[in-house]
């Protein structure tokens, strides 16, 4: 039996700390709330006088007075506000009397009644109507958990701005400010922002060049299809994609800390899904139930198979220290369940956009979870991270590849067994010491040998096969392993749960050998129209757009339920949400409308009037200036200094600790100059110069990055070796690339000229403004001069070194403008 | 011992009265010279008619040490002695609880641990602390403080900033925003990290939020390297390396120009001058190796179990002594979170952490320095009286303790008090947004005042308006 909760004792708790929420946003800038919804000084009474006791949660008497749909449902005893009406009003008449807000509180104000009053009077603008109210229930009060209902896009004063509708939201939300956008921003700007965005690198000068001269009006069309046809282009979302997934190359969890040799198979899976444009509903599929959409099993089956299998890793991304668990059964089942609870928390902050981790010990205090629901999601996983048939991480792996990969990996194992035999047979019928004599003898050929296998190309991690039993999963009191109760089987969220979407078992594909449960969850949260879906489309249009503007329409990107931050463009947010479900979850398209709109395409230089009214850009009167996220800092480097290394997939790229506690990649290593992406992902050991620029390390999931601006980062752009190489690499690729003619003594004006152009097109995308050339020449000049102990050839290439290291330090490489 | 307690020398100047908007457009400059302290109180003092009295006309603080631990420290088994407690061990609470897990609500827990009166003051204060107990009569201990969730990270969250939302800028922050740097050679607020990886709520407990991007906690790593790249690559003389830095800053006032006011662009071109000058300064002032031997052994910096603890205790009096502001120190995880066996834990985190904070303590006040630097260790919040399961206790945010030394703080003061099983605070409540006013108020800030525009408001540390902070004027001097 479920233990019951204090009921006194929640609902003071939730006040508390509802009215500390809402008295924190209900100053927000925010963009005035949809027609649908309750705005104003009536919002912001409910909000500071109201809601500690009548707000979404455990709402007293039933009466939540958070939104316009749940106002209009009215409490306990039915509706309380009748719009036009003041005398049937029941709310008006508890607050005439001053019944509400009960004692000790104060009374509403004259200026709150006349207030309220006025609101009823007027027809109480934005409630919802009733047939809405009556369609999805209280569990659709909050916005993010309604049906998508796109609204019509706005109209404008400025016309000519608005080439997408992504546009006319904005610029509403903007002109009701007295705002506008700022002017577009050139085209160097633009090819530089784009090419970060999908692809995380930086435009060539050619590309740039090409961009510039390329007067056709769909000219930014062409280069975005150019960029989302990139190889890169994989690699950037799907990185971004696998840091939500929370994908790391260790099982973490103890300080050992030990290797996934096999989880690049997943990560080299997502860039592939990304690459290929497989939507994105597909993937979440995949990522749930690939094993029971597929029956193939082993050595010989198609590539597809293989995808649909290793997609499953994404359940098992979460750590698990099972596999270095000492032996005490008690530390050993709560092992196992750190997996389950880690998955859980990935799949609610990267697709459901809420935290479902706090219903593990307890009803969620703050979101419409139970703990039972929380358990029934675990019943869902359960017969795959059976805690009762548990598979450890190397359990969690089989061969299954197709013969073409496994055909010269055959042959070549075999040809190596057949020696090894050989070797074997030539004592076989020989006893006694010499045969002992003999072993010795060939033990060091074997091991030879040995050495010269291949690793098995068609290994995979996934998530392990299923075991039936036992059907239910344990609801853990007070979430604690040793402590199980009551039995529960699959389920799903009932407060996002329609009759025309209930969690219905799934048949998987004849011969998978599971039980359907995860694709039946993967098919409530993606069947369209729906309303799981229309959050899971919200969650990932959110993101997309914090992709191409550092900040998501909600900036808790992870967080979209109660406790989330208010949208500030609501309208938009659903706009975005349809149109990706409506393009069969291809984000393309979500990419095409944000990167083609006056929008994105605006300047970032602010102007002053905006800075007045929203200081934090919220309503985007100006492009935001953007640091470029650490793996981006790093590849740009590399690109930049002509070293990039653009080999594609494959084992992760081995990190090291150091003497100093750094952790790099040694040069001498053959994948030292890999994208960030194919670098070892260790939980306990991201590499210094990606943690110094936020890189976080991967406990569970992150959905966004928190940029910081600290000086230990200026100490690793000037003193790190990393850059420091990078820097004279570059110096010597401008060099060989810009050298003309015989080299004399000193350097010509001319000569220095041409070096510097082209440092600025390769590092910034441009030419040097007047300014920039000025200083520039002056320190190529002055530079020299110190080290003149060098000699003069010498001493200017540190100088060109330096300078090559200065402009990768400088604000206009490390940020989007 | 140093002549010049501040290298950077860089005093406030005295009725330099700077706006806000002027100190917006400044703070980038360095952040030294600043006189915003004197204009707040100037402020204050005129405002006294709006109603809170201004109990001390001059500030005696200057810097802050924070040591904070994560995971909520239990009151009734170090500070709140409670003989009801004992004597009912093993009984029903005779009352409702709020308990954070429901379903494991055991009966009243006595303390195992003996409490004695200590020092002059008669401070009665658990065996496990010691060292805590020898230096009581520099203390104020406040049993009355109160905060608002039992969830870890939200109570973190008020604790820090303030308010249980995310995102907000913590107290270092706007102390370094109110109060400008002393030492430009090293950051104005440094975070010491704990081993064992980030503190529960990660880096958000040292984030400027909407504050400008400079006034965050710089963290410095634990362990032996406590700052990378402190070394300039070889052959680049002291000249050359002048050189860069006036280039660089040549090209990113350009960029600048594009981008006026954008604090987070004059924060990196800051950092780049604090990062120089770090290079000599941070190891210098984390050289332990010319403390005394006696100081060594007063923080227990060569025994295995206090060495950690007592170096990055050490490391904060020379980073304060060097003028940094604001120096806090953090746990990896939230090590205080003794949901299990809570004695043992706690036996084993006081043989840690007592004696070199104590010795801090001591430390400061021998240096002359303890009149003008706040310590203080807190948590997010206190435990219950009431067993879980076996042996461990809950989550409580109805009560717990905290103590401070100097900076104006009553010495040898024990503040409030708790109900009869240490469960709820009942005589003279503190809550957390009191306690933010009061410090800021010690540091000669004025809660009200030291404020930043936000989404369309002026918006603070305190929000007095909505939170009803209120100076404690009963815990200073």
């Amino acid at each position: 039996m479920m233990a019951k909760r204090g009921p006194v004792v929640v609902r003071v708790l939730a006040r508390g700390f509802l009215a500390a929420i809402f008295a924190g946003v209900c100053a927000g800038i925010g963009v005035k709330a949809a027609a649908s919804e309750v705005d104003g000084d009536v919002a912001k009474l409910f909000k500071l006088r109201c809601l500690k006791c009548h707000g979404p949660i455990k709402p007293k008497g039933k009466l939540n007075l958070s939104n316009g749909r749940s106002i209009a449902r009215g409490g306990a005893s039915g509706p309380v506000v009748v719009p036009g009406d003041l005398s049937e009003s029941v709310l008006w008449e508890r607050v005439e009397s001053d019944e509400m807000p009960p004692q000790p509180e104060e009374p509403l104000s004259r200026d709150e009644k006349a207030a309220l009053r006025q609101w009823i009077e007027r027809g109480a603008r934005g409630l919802a109507g009733a047939a809405t109210v009556l369609r999805d229930g209280p569990g659709a009060d909050h916005w993010a958990f309604r049906r998508l209902e796109p609204p019509a896009p706005p109209r404008v004063q400025s016309t000519r701005l608005g080439r997408t509708p992504v546009d006319l939201f904005v610029l509403r939300a903007l002109e009701d400010r007295g705002l506008t956008l700022a002017p577009e921003a050139d085209r160097a700007t633009l090819i530089r922002r784009m090419s970060f965005d999908l692809t995380g690198l930086p435009p060539t000068p050619e590309e740039v060049e090409a961009f510039e001269r390329d007067f056709a009006p769909d000219a930014a069309e062409r280069l975005i299809e150019r960029l989302l046809a990139s190889p890169r282009y994989g690699e950037r979302t799907g990185g971004l994609w696998l840091d939500a997934s929370g994908y790391a190359d260790s099982n973490g969890y103890f300080n050992a800390d030990t290797d996934r040799p096999l989880a690049y198979r997943y990560r080299d899976y997502v860039i592939r899904a990304f690459q290929g444009h497989r939507p994105l509903n597909q993937i979440i599929v995949e990522q749930f139930a690939g094993d029971e959409l597929t029956s193939e099993r082993g050595p010989g089956v198609s590539r597809e198979a293989v995808d649909k299998l290793v997609a499953t890793h994404f359940l098992r991304n979460a750590q698990d220290g099972t596999g270095e668990s000492d032996g005490n059964p008690d530390e050993v089942r709560a092992d196992k369940y750190a997996v389950l609870e880690g998955t859980i928390q990935i799949i609610g902050s990267s697709l459901l956009g809420l935290t479902l981790q706090c219903a593990k010990c307890h009803d969620h205090k703050f979101e419409p979870v139970t703990q039972r629901e929380y358990y029934q999601l675990q019943a869902m996983l359960f017969p795959a991270l059976n805690v009762e048939h548990w598979q450890k991480p190397r359990e969690r792996e089989v061969v299954a590849g197709p013969w073409s990969e496994l055909g010269p990996w055959q042959a070549h194992e075999r040809a190596i067994d057949a020696q090894i035999a050989g070797l074997r047979r030539l004592f076989a019928s020989v006893k006694g010491d010499a045969k002992k004599q003999g072993e010795e003898a060939i033990a060091p050929l074997i091991k030879q040998l040995e050495e010269q296998r291949w690793p098995n190309p068609a290994r995979i991690a996934w998530i392990g096969s299923e075991h039936a039993q036992p059907e239910r999963a344990p609801i853990l009191l007070r979430g604690n392993p040793s402590t199980p109760g009551e039995r529960v089987g699959p389920g799903v969220l009932a407060f996002l749960t329609d009759a025309d979407n209930q969690y219905q078992p799934a048949q998987p594909v004849s011969g998978a050998g599971t039980s359907g449960r995860r694709l039946a969850f993967a098919r409530w949260l993606t069947r369209s129209r729906s309303r799981p879906a229309a959050l899971l489309a919200r969650v990932l249009a959110n993101r997309i757009w914090q992709q191409h503007f550092g900040v998501g329409l909600v900036e808790t990107s992870e967080n979209l339920g109660y406790t989330g931050s208010p949208p500030s463009h609501p309208e938009l947010l659903e706009f975005l949400a349809a149109e990706l479900m409506r393009s069969d979850w291809d984000p393309r398209v979500l990419h095409r409308l944000i990167m083609t709109s006056s929008v994105y395409r605006q300047s970032s230089a602010a102007g002053t009037r905006g800075a007045r009214v929203d200081p934090d850009n919220r309503l985007l009167w100006h492009s935001p200036l953007r640091r470029l996220d650490a793996e981006s800092i790093r590849d740009a480097m590399l690109a930049i200094s002509g070293e990039l290394d653009t080999r594609v997939g494959g084992p992760f790229v081995r990190t090291s600790r150091v003497g100093s506690g750094e952790v790099l990649v040694e040069e001498s290593n053959p994948g030292a100059h890999r994208r960030s992406i194919y670098l070892q992902h260790r939980r306990t050991q991201t590499m210094s110069l990606l943690e110094t620029f936020d890189t976080p390390s991967i406990v569970t999931t992150c959905t966004r990055r928190l940029p910081s601006t600290i000086p230990t980062q200026s100490l690793c752009l000037l003193n790190s070796s990393f850059v420091v190489d990078r820097a004279a690499s570059f110096a010597e690729r401008l060099e060989r690339e810009t050298a003309r003619g015989e080299p004399g003594q000193g350097t010509t004006q001319s000569a220095a000229d041409a070096f510097l152009a082209r440092a600025f097109r390769l590092a910034l995308g441009r030419a040097p403004g007047e300014q920039e050339l000025e200083a520039s020449r002056r320190f190529l000049v002055s530079q020299p001069a110190h080290y003149a102990a060098l000699g003069v050839k010498q001493a200017e290439r540190k100088a060109r070194a330096d300078f090559c290291q200065l402009l990768l330090s400088s604000n206009a490489f490390l940020y989007m403008e | 011992m140093e002549s010049r307690r501040y290298p950077g020398g860089l005093a406030l100047h005295e009725g330099f009265a700077l706006n806000r908007r002027a100190f917006l457009g400044r703070y980038a400059g360095g952040l030294g010279a600043l006189a915003l302290a004197s204009l707040l109180e100037e402020q204050s003092r005129a405002g006294a008619a709006l109603g809170e009295a201004v109990t001390r006309p001059k500030p005696r603080a200057r810097a802050v040490i924070s040591l904070f631990q994560h995971g909520g420290p239990s009151q009734v088994d170090l500070f709140d002695p409670k003989r009801e407690l004992s004597k009912h061990h093993g009984k029903p609470y005779p009352g409702q609880l709020e308990i954070h897990f429901n379903n494991r609500a055991g009966n009243l827990l006595a303390s195992p641990f003996r409490f004695r009166p200590a020092g002059q003051s008669g401070i009665v204060l658990s065996e496990l602390l010691p060292h805590l107990a020898g230096i009581v009569d520099d203390v104020t201990l406040i049993r009355s403080m109160s905060t608002e969730s039992v969830d870890h990270e939200t109570a973190l969250r008020l604790i820090h900033t303030g308010k249980i939302l995310a995102g907000r800028p913590v107290l270092g922050s706007w102390v370094v925003y109110g109060l400008g740097t002393e030492n430009r050679n090293l950051p104005a607020y440094v975070v010491l990290s704990g081993p064992g990886g980030l503190p529960v709520d990660g880096t958000r407990n040292w984030s400027s939020g909407w504050l400008p991007a400079v006034l965050q906690g710089t963290p410095f790593r634990s362990g032996a390297e406590p700052v990378l790249n402190l070394h300039t690559a070889r052959g680049v003389t002291a000249e050359a390396r002048r050189a860069q830095l006036g280039f660089l800053e040549e090209l990113n006032r350009i960029h600048l120009g594009r981008h006026a006011g954008n604090g987070e662009l004059e924060a990196r071109i800051a950092n780049f001058e604090v990062a120089a000058a770090m290079q000599s300064a941070v190891p210098e002032a984390l050289d332990l190796s010319s403390e005394t031997p006696a100081t060594r052994r007063m923080y227990g910096l060569d025994d295995p179990v206090t060495h950690e603890y007592a170096a990055r205790c050490l490391m904060a009096r020379r980073l304060v002594e060097r003028g940094v502001r604001f120096v806090q120190l953090f746990h990896g995880g939230q090590p205080w979170d003794t949901h299990n066996e809570n004695a043992k834990s706690l036996r084993s985190l006081c043989a840690k952490t007592d004696q070199p904070s104590a010795a801090l303590v001591r430390d400061l006040k021998e240096r002359g320095l303890l009149e003008e630097t706040i310590v203080i260790w807190t948590g997010e919040f206190g435990r219950l009286p009431v067993s879980e399961g076996k042996d461990g206790r809950d989550h409580n945010r109805h009560a717990f303790s905290l103590w401070l030394a100097g900076g104006g703080f009553k010495a040898g003061y024990a503040h409030g008090a708790t109900d009869d099983f240490g469960y709820k605070a009942v005589d003279k409540i503190v809550t957390v947004h009191d306690l933010h006013a009061t410090l800021l108020h010690a540091l000669g800030l004025d809660h009200r005042k030291l404020n930043f525009p936000h989404e369309g408001r002026m918006d603070s540390l305190t929000d007095a308006e909505v939170t009803k902070a209120k100076i404690v004027p009963d815990l200073l001097t």
